[in-house]
This record gives structure tokens, C-alpha cells and sequence, in this order.
């Protein structure tokens, strides 16, 4: 072994040391060449559809506030939630917070969240905007602001509905009649396409069948009604539609075969229109949207945006100002043009925003009359994660067992009814 | 005149310094450097494990994970995880998880070493190949073997009704009786390389003199396998399954990707749990106490394995 000089080993010991503590005391500035820099995480950064949106917004309101930056990045929306749970836990959120709303009241139960109403009080947002603004209130108060809300509507293959001799349907029996019928065509065709491994995509699609009959998982003040006629009816026409899907795929696959021609029909959100422009054009010009084959719309929340708890105030002021531009006429109007889908205040679609996309105009009245597919009840709301598993278990059930309806109806209230006793 | 001058320094300077041997300054210096590994040891390993223990044994809905005092101290949680009559399901998944994983990825691995430790054409050629599996990231080969196993488009579908075993595609990730083989099979494929660089390293240790004299005596194949080559694989071959049982008992990159702990909690582990308590459903007080629950168990197997491996050594 080499001698090292004793003052040489001092100096070296001690530097590490130091080195050590300079490392684990050191922390990122939130201030840059002087500007606040708003944190924005969200997994529409580098999404097709929605980010010239955002970064025309963003450009909008730092020509307006000079000192200020944001730093708006892409998570990928697999890990978003788990991320940011991680952050809030930790006690370091972002300074812009972009949720899944679905999400949103988990956050505001637990004190993540801002109450925004006192700064809402300052706009017309509760006037003009579309009721399901209503999810984003917990406890009497409102958490954020809804960027889009939805119907549910049902894309089809004309051609392929054509070719098995059966109409656009209009009801749910006639829906599973055209399924049945195009799967019984040569070839690799199915009738319907959802997503059939277990995911959380399983509770929106499962619940459009419910919602869809009138039904839900539970009234108003927490009462599971699983085993409810409706219930049974759902769960029933979902377990026969979903036997003419492609087993054992996800969402994504479940579009690309859809956009290949190889599915007939399937119920989404008005968001995979921009998605269908990309097919190509031998199959695009069969690819139609109408209304969904129900007597009730089913509709759902799809993104927002919220103070994180515990903002400087100078940091909450200037996230909240973001928040405003976002509402204004000219920027929900410019959101419907290039998202293709309509956004949450009254008026948003415009003439030319209509010769672009006549599709707003379907998606805009499917809005105005969907019901809200997540649950009502504040104990379920609060612990979506348990009831999405639990939803997402009984259809997996339904289509990968024989078990009855009615056991899976059963179980599935057991486990609703089981949500938050840990609480 | 030299003592002098040292006695009149020891006056005027006072009582003289103690001073340190060459053996204290060695250990000063010793404990200087080790200081940052010690200070990242703490941070990266025990201080998180302090966190977990402590989050364990908190009460209430737990939202700040930097302030865990204000949450009052109890043993609920232990009590609501141990009498959730899903942790032995869990327990029964992991454990069938792990042996599912271990004994055929041994079986391949020792298989291999065998085939590597001899000389044939190719070699070279074969053996980075072989070994290739460990070199990929977790999640990557969840993401290949999830397009494999696709059930509608998926080549093993296609291979299967190619060669007649199967009439219809199987859902292989969406089918409770098929899923959990559908994640064990890449995590074999992903683990079996670490047995056969450890086995080759040990077969490659055995003298040729030892075969040589089996063979002299008469021993077969089978015979020289049996008394000169296992009993000089056992140790190695003992801590190797330890090291890969403890790593796929607590495995996550593979069975989340691929079917989320579904269908139906049939590829559910204890590792999946612990994901979905904290990150699903924002119970980290019972996610922390199952993570606890599972470091025990693993540390139960890890000290009843330990002893395996030194019996084999001995």
C-alpha cells in the first residue's frame, strides 16, 4: 500500500467529507436569471393532439408575464399519478398541477389541493362553464378548473357494417346484433373492440354500459347498487359485446386494429378523432362517429388544473393567472380548434372550428347531455383507485370466466360496499 | 543542553500533548475515508428502511410523508394487513411466483454452464448469446413479451397453432389460469443467465485431474457429474438460488407492466400490493406495514437459505 503523507490524508479525508455534505445540502433554485419558474409536469407535452395547445398558451402568458418561465415537461401517463402522489407525499409538488380528474378528488381529500373558490368568485367559469365543473368539488368546495369533459360516443367501420348486412345501431341489443354479425364475417374482423386485459380502462367502459342503461354503482348517498337490475343489465349486454373483441389486448392495440379496419365498432371519447385522421385513407373514409347506442349518454372527465396546497403565495398568483388565460373565450376557442374536441365553456365551438372538425358538433351536444360515469358517492370518489380495481376485476370475470352475472353482480357489491372501511 | 531546552519547552508550553499512535492515526484516517460510503450506506439504505418502519406504524390517512409525527402511532395497520385474508393470497403468489421463476431458470442456467464449460464450434459465438438476457433492463423484456403474448396478434399464438397444440388463441395475460405463467416464463427468460456465469465460473474451478480419475475408476457420465461436478456446484449453486430467490420474491418490473397484478389478482404479489396500497389507492401506512411484512419474510428465507449454503460449503 502506497504512504499517503499525513497532512495529504488529512486533506483527503476531510475533503470527502465535505464533498459528502455539499452534495446532500444542495437544492434546486426555483428562481432563474431572476424570472419565477412555474414547475408544469404533464403527459400532454409531447402529445400530438393537445401540446401545440399548450405551448401557445404558454408563449401566451410569458409575453404577458415577463418574469415568469414555465417549465412544462412530458411524464408519461402510465407513471403520472404514482409520480405525483410521490411528490405530494414528499411535500414537493409542481407548481402547475395537471391531474387525470378521475384523480383530482383523491388529491383534494387528502390536502393537496387548493380550494379555488374565492378565486373563481372573479370569473364567469361557474356561469359558463359545462356542469361537469361539478367533479371538481369536494366537501363543498371547488379544487380545480375541468379542461375537458365528454360524452362518449361510437366510432364505427361503415363499410365493415355494410359488408355483415346490419345497420349504424342505435340500442344496445342492436349494438351486440351488429357485433355478432360482423364477427361472424370471414376474415379478421371482430364486431366490437374495448380493452380486454385487466386495466383501468376496464372501469370507463364497463361503466358506459351502465351509465348507459341509467344505471350506477351507487346512489348519491353511498349505497351500492351493484346488484341492481340496471347493474345486471350492464354487466350482461358488456359480457356478450365483449365476446366479438380481440382477446386479451389494451386500449392502444384496440385503436390501431380499429384504425386498420379490423374492428367494427367501439365507444370512446371524442379525443380518438384526431387519432383517426391518421388511418389510412382506403380505411378512413369508412370510419364514422355518431352518438353512442344508449339512452343515456355516458360522459366522463378527463383532465384539469390545480393550485397545489401550500403554494407561496406569489407562486399560487401566478399559477392562478395561468389558470384564468386558460378560461378565457379566445383560449378555450383556440383549444377546440386544435384539439379537435370540445372544451368546457359554453360557445366554445366556432363556425371555423366546425367547417375544420363537423364532428365538434356531435361532441359538443354528446357533452351538453353525458352523465358522469364516475361515481357520485363522495366515500367511492375518494377512493377511485379501490373502486376502479374493483370494476375492473368483475370485467375481467365477465370475460375470462363462466361465472354468472349475478355472482359477479354479487362480489363486485361486496367489494364497492368494502371501499374505505380502512379509512 | 538538548534535554535542557526540552525541559524548559515542557515548562513554559505546559502538560505536554498526548499523541496519537501510528495505529489510531491509521483508524482516524480509515474512519475519514469510509465516512461518505457510511453516510451513503445510511442515506440510500437505512434511513429510507427507518422511513418505512416508522410509516408502518402510523394511523390516519397519511398525506406528508416529511412530517410522519403529527400521524398518531399505532398497530393498525400491522393488524389490518395480517387479518386481510388477500396477504395469503399474496404470500401464495409470491412464493408460487418465485419457485416458478428459480427452478427452471436453474435448470436452463446449469444446463448451459454444462454445455459452455465444454468446446465446441461457435463457442464464442454461442456464450455472449447466452448470456445476453441479463444485459436487458426488466421493463424492456416485459415489453417484448407483452407483443409475444398478445392474445389476438401475438407470435406464440401463432407458433402454437402453427404446430397444432392450440385451436383458438390463448389470452395469455388476460386468463387467471394462464397470466401467471405468462410472467413467469420472461422472468425466467431474464434470470437464467446469472445461473450460468456463476455455474461456468465454478465448473471452470474444478480440476480436470478430478474427472480424469473418475474415469479411471469407471465412473460414467452421470457418475462424474454426480460425485465430481455437483458436489463443487452446490455452494455456488446454493447462493446463487438465494440471491435470485430474494431478488424475483420481491420482483415488480416484470408483472406490472405486463398484467398490472390481474386478471383478478391472479399475478397479484406482495410486491404489486405494495405498489397499488401506496400508489393506488394512497394507503401508505399499509403499504409500508406489508413492505415490512415482506422484508421479514425475505429475511426468514434469506437466514434459511444462509444456512444451506454454508452446509454446502462445509
Amino acid at each position: 500500500m502506497i504512504a499517503l503523507h499525513r497532512k495529504s490524508r488529512r486533506v483527503l479525508a476531510t475533503a470527502a467529507t465535505a464533498v459528502l455534505l455539499a452534495a446532500a445540502s444542495a437544492c434546486g433554485p426555483s428562481t432563474e436569471d431572476g424570472k419565477l419558474v412555474l414547475e408544469f409536469p404533464s403527459w400532454q407535452a409531447d402529445d400530438e393532439s393537445f401540446s401545440p395547445f399548450w405551448h401557445e398558451l404558454i408563449d401566451a402568458y410569458e409575453d404577458e408575464h415577463p418574469d415568469v418561465e414555465i417549465d412544462f415537461y412530458q411524464v408519461p401517463f402510465d407513471s403520472f399519478v404514482a409520480q405525483q402522489t410521490t411528490r405530494f407525499a414528499a411535500g414537493d409538488p409542481p407548481d402547475i398541477v395537471h391531474l387525470p380528474s378521475s384523480n383530482a378528488v383523491e388529491f383534494a381529500a387528502r390536502g393537496w389541493l387548493a380550494p379555488i373558490d374565492d378565486r373563481l368568485a372573479g370569473t364567469d367559469v361557474l356561469e359558463e362553464w359545462t356542469p361537469l365543473q361539478e367533479q371538481m368539488k369536494w366537501d363543498g368546495r371547488y379544487y380545480g378548473l375541468l379542461l375537458l369533459g365528454y360524452g362518449y360516443a361510437l366510432f364505427y367501420n361503415e363499410q365493415l357494417l355494410a359488408d355483415a348486412g346490419v345497420p349504424v345501431p342505435e340500442t344496445p341489443e342492436q349494438l351486440l346484433t351488429a357485433a355478432r354479425a360482423v364477427s361472424e364475417q370471414q376474415g379478421d374482423s371482430f364486431g366490437f373492440g374495448a380493452t380486454t386485459v385487466q386495466n383501468p380502462d376496464n372501469y370507463t367502459e364497463l361503466t358506459s354500459f351502465l351509465v348507459g342503461n341509467g344505471g350506477s354503482w351507487s346512489e348519491p348517498d353511498g349505497r351500492i347498487t351493484a346488484e341492481s337490475a340496471d347493474a345486471r343489465t350492464a354487466l350482461e349486454q358488456y359480457r356478450q359485446v365483449l365476446a366479438t373483441a380481440p382477446a386479451g389486448i389494451q386500449s392502444q392495440q384496440r385503436n390501431e386494429l380499429f384504425l386498420n379496419g379490423q374492428i367494427a365498432m367501439l365507444i370512446d371519447g371524442p379525443f380518438l378523432l384526431s387519432e383517426v385522421d391518421s388511418a389510412a385513407p382506403e380505411v378512413r373514409e369508412h370510419l364514422k362517429v355518431t352518438a353512442p347506442p344508449f339512452e343515456v349518454v355516458p360522459g366522463g372527465v378527463s383532465n384539469s388544473l390545480h393550485l397545489a396546497a401550500g403554494s407561496e403565495p406569489e407562486v399560487a398568483d401566478a399559477v392562478w393567472e395561468f389558470v384564468e388565460l386558460a378560461s378565457q373565450p379566445r383560449w378555450q376557442e383556440r383549444y377546440t380548434q386544435l384539439t379537435g374536441v370540445p372544451a368546457p365553456r359554453e360557445g366554445s365551438v366556432t363556425e371555423q372550428a366546425l367547417s375544420e372538425t363537423p364532428e365538434l358538433e356531435l361532441f359538443a351536444r354528446l357533452a351538453d347531455e353525458a352523465v358522469d360515469i364516475f361515481p357520485e358517492s363522495p366515500q367511492l370518489r375518494r377512493n377511485y383507485g379501490r373502486v376502479g380495481d374493483a370494476v375492473a376485476s368483475a370485467a375481467i370475470r365477465l370475460l375470462a370466466t363462466d361465472q354468472p352475472v349475478e355472482r359477479v353482480a354479487q362480489s363486485l357489491q361486496r367489494d364497492l360496499e368494502g371501499v374505505g372501511d380502512d379509512d | 543542553m538538548t534535554t535542557d531546552v526540552g525541559l524548559t519547552d515542557v515548562r513554559t508550553q505546559g502538560p505536554p500533548k498526548r499523541r496519537r499512535t501510528r495505529a489510531q492515526r491509521d483508524r482516524l484516517f480509515a474512519y475519514g475515508m469510509l465516512t461518505p460510503t457510511l453516510a451513503a450506506v445510511g442515506l440510500l439504505m437505512a434511513y429510507p428502511i427507518y422511513i418505512a418502519i416508522n410509516l408502518s406504524f402510523r394511523g390516519g390517512e397519511i398525506a406528508d410523508l416529511q412530517n410522519l409525527g403529527q400521524y398518531p402511532l399505532t398497530l393498525g395497520n400491522y393488524v389490518d394487513v395480517i387479518t386481510d385474508p388477500k396477504l395469503l393470497g399474496d404470500i401464495w403468489r409470491s412464493i408460487v411466483y418465485t419457485v416458478g421463476v428459480v427452478v427452471p431458470a436453474f435448470a436452463i442456467g446449469l444446463g448451459l454452464a454444462l454445455l459452455l464449460n465444454k468446446t465446441f464450434p461457435g463457442k464464442r459465438i454461442v456464450r455472449p448469446l447466452a448470456l445476453l438476457p441479463w444485459a436487458v433492463p426488466g421493463v424492456a423484456v416485459a415489453a417484448a413479451f407483452s407483443w409475444m403474448l398478445d392474445g389476438s396478434f401475438g407470435v406464440i399464438n401463432y407458433l402454437l397453432r402453427s404446430v397444432g397444440l392450440i385451436d383458438a388463441n390463448v389470452a395469455w395475460l388476460a386468463n387467471a389460469d394462464t397470466a401467471m405463467t405468462a410472467v413467469i416464463i420472461p422472468t425466467v427468460w431474464k434470470f437464467y443467465p446469472f445461473f450460468t456465469l456463476v455455474l461456468v465460473a465454478a465448473l471452470q474451478a474444478i480440476p480436470s485431474d478430478q474427472y480424469e480419475a473418475a474415469r479411471i475408476d469407471g465412473a460414467g457420465p452421470w457418475q462424474q457429474f454426480r460425485y465430481v461436478t455437483w458436489p463443487a456446484l452446490r455452494a455456488p449453486s446454493a447462493l446463487a438460488i438465494v440471491i435470485t430467490g430474494v431478488g424475483v420474491f420481491r420482483e415488480f418490473d416484470f408483472i406490472f407492466p405486463l398484467t398490472g397484478g390481474g386478471p383478478d389478482d391472479a399475478t397479484t404479489t406482495l410486491a404489486v400490493r405494495i405498489y397499488n396500497e401506496a400508489f393506488e389507492y394512497f394507503t401508505f401506512g399499509a403499504s409500508a406495514a406489508i413492505g415490512v411484512v415482506t422484508m421479514v419474510i425475505a429475511g426468514a428465507l434469506l437466514l434459511a437459505a444462509g444456512r444451506s449454503v454454508r452446509e454446502g460449503m462445509n
